[in-house]
């Protein structure tokens, strides 16, 4: 029968339409802010660990400090990309603020760790106060992570 | 003797060749987060592309046409239209991933930022697909690729536990619900990257560039079957140097340079120089691949003369369409997307696409009317639609995939 066959057509272009939306506002539902928070919190850890490594194999003499400087300056851009993503997080809930709020802090304190690490290797000066500075915001970043998880 | 050495040659450019920016980049994301327990798609996937490249090869060796042509012939203008549409974007999103690789790489390398070294990448692209010889510019690149054993040797110095290694590789993982999807995300993207259409469409291409017979394709078959399981191993290595090395400190490879810490870790920076060596020239060798296979995949549509093995001037168009992919891959890098994202995002795409590229393969060499003595054999054609079946599924399963972990995330 003519006309069947696109009619069918539609429909099964329909359905799958309709699953691709369902699949969509799947993947928008949200599991709370320590759920939203956790990616990017997550990526700003490997970002200051990835950092920290750099620095290591520098004082080891095991890298160059061209890829030293480049994995500081990728990794200050992960940081601040993490950052946007911690402060587009909805609050929706008496709390949530304040998670944001130390998800934020440890994070800032991250990227200007990251942005002194890449400054004393380009500028060639002593770069002992940002690799401590690394250290305390993995630390911080690692211990708001921990509150993430005890929160989800 | 001479024979010998060509079978050498083809098999260790095979394995410097096999590797490219979405390998690279993909094996590192996945070992740096899921260990050695997405082994097994890789195994999976280089033996479909070992199934499926020398059948292409053998069929352009048959009839002395590139898989394009046929596409269009078998499958009819509009299906085949469809079908170079998807390819042709597919090829686009690969030769700005490549480009971007080249110039992330000379980055690393100089601390001097990507964006100033992708307009000298599209160059060297441009001048090489103009102005080199076909089996030049493959074995060049190919050999060249062949630093990338860096990541096996790095792998053995790192002396890992081996046998937690086999055991992340051989007993799977489990994983939260979360991570269930985005390990079969990246299932799909490994599988995607090891079977990338633009292989085919070279390889077949390549084959007419080269005037393959039918004599030759003994050592077709030895290149493939020997240098495509090789240049996995190298992906499984570099995989494993993200598992012992990045995963223990919750590094998630996210940019090129994170792939550099491991070999740093093994051997200083002597094997990181001939790791970036070899990064450079698997890229730019997949950049020149790709930007071939775009010039090819539309020429061999519209019917225009292509081939390296005709000037520029008698290929005009073939050549113009390189020119314009090269400047577009460019331009979309300028308006600084990150390549990495662009890379991650191809493998994908192709996992989606790879139904359109191999069913037409299959349908000709499983025709003895076209293919004669040299048609698939029962064993061959079983293997071939068992791949089918997981290459339809992973196409399926794609875009869900992607949606529901945010394309990985």
């Amino acid at each position: 029968m003519p006309g069947s066959g696109s009619g069918r057509t539609w429909l099964g272009f329909r359905a799958a339409a309709a699953c691709l939306v369902g699949l969509m506002l799947l993947a928008g539902c949200s599991g709370g802010i320590a759920q939203d928070l956790l990616d990017p919190m997550e990526q700003a850890r490997s970002a200051v660990r990835s950092d920290q490594l750099a620095f290591d194999l520098l004082a080891h003499r095991r890298v160059t400090s061209s890829i030293a400087e480049t994995v500081l300056k990728t990794m200050t851009d992960e940081l601040v990309s993490a950052e946007k993503s911690i402060t587009s997080a909805e609050v929706s809930r008496q709390g949530d603020e304040a998670l944001r709020d130390a998800a934020l802090a440890a994070a800032r304190q991250a990227t200007s760790a990251s942005l002194a690490g890449r400054d004393c290797l380009s500028q060639n000066t002593s770069c002992a106060s940002a690799i401590e500075a690394l250290g305390s915001s993995a630390e911080a970043l690692q211990e708001v992570l921990d509150g993430l998880h005890s929160n989800r | 003797m001479k024979r010998i050495f060509a079978v050498a040659l083809g098999i260790l450019t095979a394995i410097g060749g096999f590797l490219d920016i979405g390998d690279m980049v993909t094996n590192a994301v996945v070992g740096s987060r899921f260990g050695l327990s997405l082994a097994w798609v890789v195994v999976l996937g280089v033996g479909g592309i070992c199934v499926f490249a020398q059948m292409s090869g053998r069929v352009a060796a048959v009839s002395g046409r590139a898989t394009f042509e046929l596409i269009r012939e078998r499958l009819g203008p509009r299906a085949a239209l469809a079908n170079l549409c998807a390819s042709f974007l597919i090829n686009l999103m690969t030769v700005t991933a490549e480009i971007g690789g080249v110039a992330l790489a000379l980055e690393l390398a100089s601390s001097v930022s990507y964006l100033l070294w992708v307009p000298f990448a599209g160059l060297a692209v441009w001048l090489v697909v103009w102005r080199v010889k076909f089996s030049v510019l493959e074995n060049v690149t190919g050999l060249l690729g062949l630093s990338l054993i860096g990541f096996a040797v790095a792998l053995f110095l790192l002396d890992p536990p081996w046998l937690d290694l086999g055991r992340q590789a051989l007993q799977q993982v489990e994983f939260s619900e979360e991570q269930t999807t985005t390990y079969w995300y990246y299932a799909i993207a490994l599988f995607g990257a090891a079977m990338t259409p633009y292989e085919v469409f070279f390889f077949s291409s390549g084959a007419v560039e080269e005037g393959w017979k039918s004599t030759d394709l003994n050592q077709s078959r030895a290149n493939v079957i020997v240098g495509f399981p090789l240049g996995g191993v190298l992906s499984i290595a570099l995989a494993g140097c993200a598992a012992v090395v990045l995963l223990p400190q919750a590094i998630q490879v996210s940019t090129l340079g994170q792939l550099m810490l491991p070999m740093a870790v093994a051997a200083g920076k002597l094997l990181v120089a001939i790791v970036l060596l070899g990064v450079v020239a698997a890229t730019f060798g997949a950049a020149l691949e790709t930007t071939l296979s775009s010039g090819y995949t539309l020429a061999q549509f519209f019917g225009w003369s292509w081939g390296k093995f005709r000037r520029p001037i008698q290929a005009a168009r073939f050549h113009l369409v390189m020119i314009v992919v090269v400047i577009i891959g460019m331009g979309v890098l300028f308006t600084g997307v990150d390549p990495v994202l662009v890379t991650e995002l191809s493998v994908v795409f192709s996992a989606i696409a790879l139904p359109l590229t191999y069913i037409p393969i299959l349908i000709i060499a499983n025709d003895p009317q076209y293919m004669g003595r040299m048609v698939n054999g029962r064993v061959t054609g079983v293997v071939a639609v068992c791949y089918l079946g997981v290459i339809l599924a992973a196409s399926l399963a794609a875009i869900p995939l992607m949606i529901i972990t945010g394309a990985g995330q």
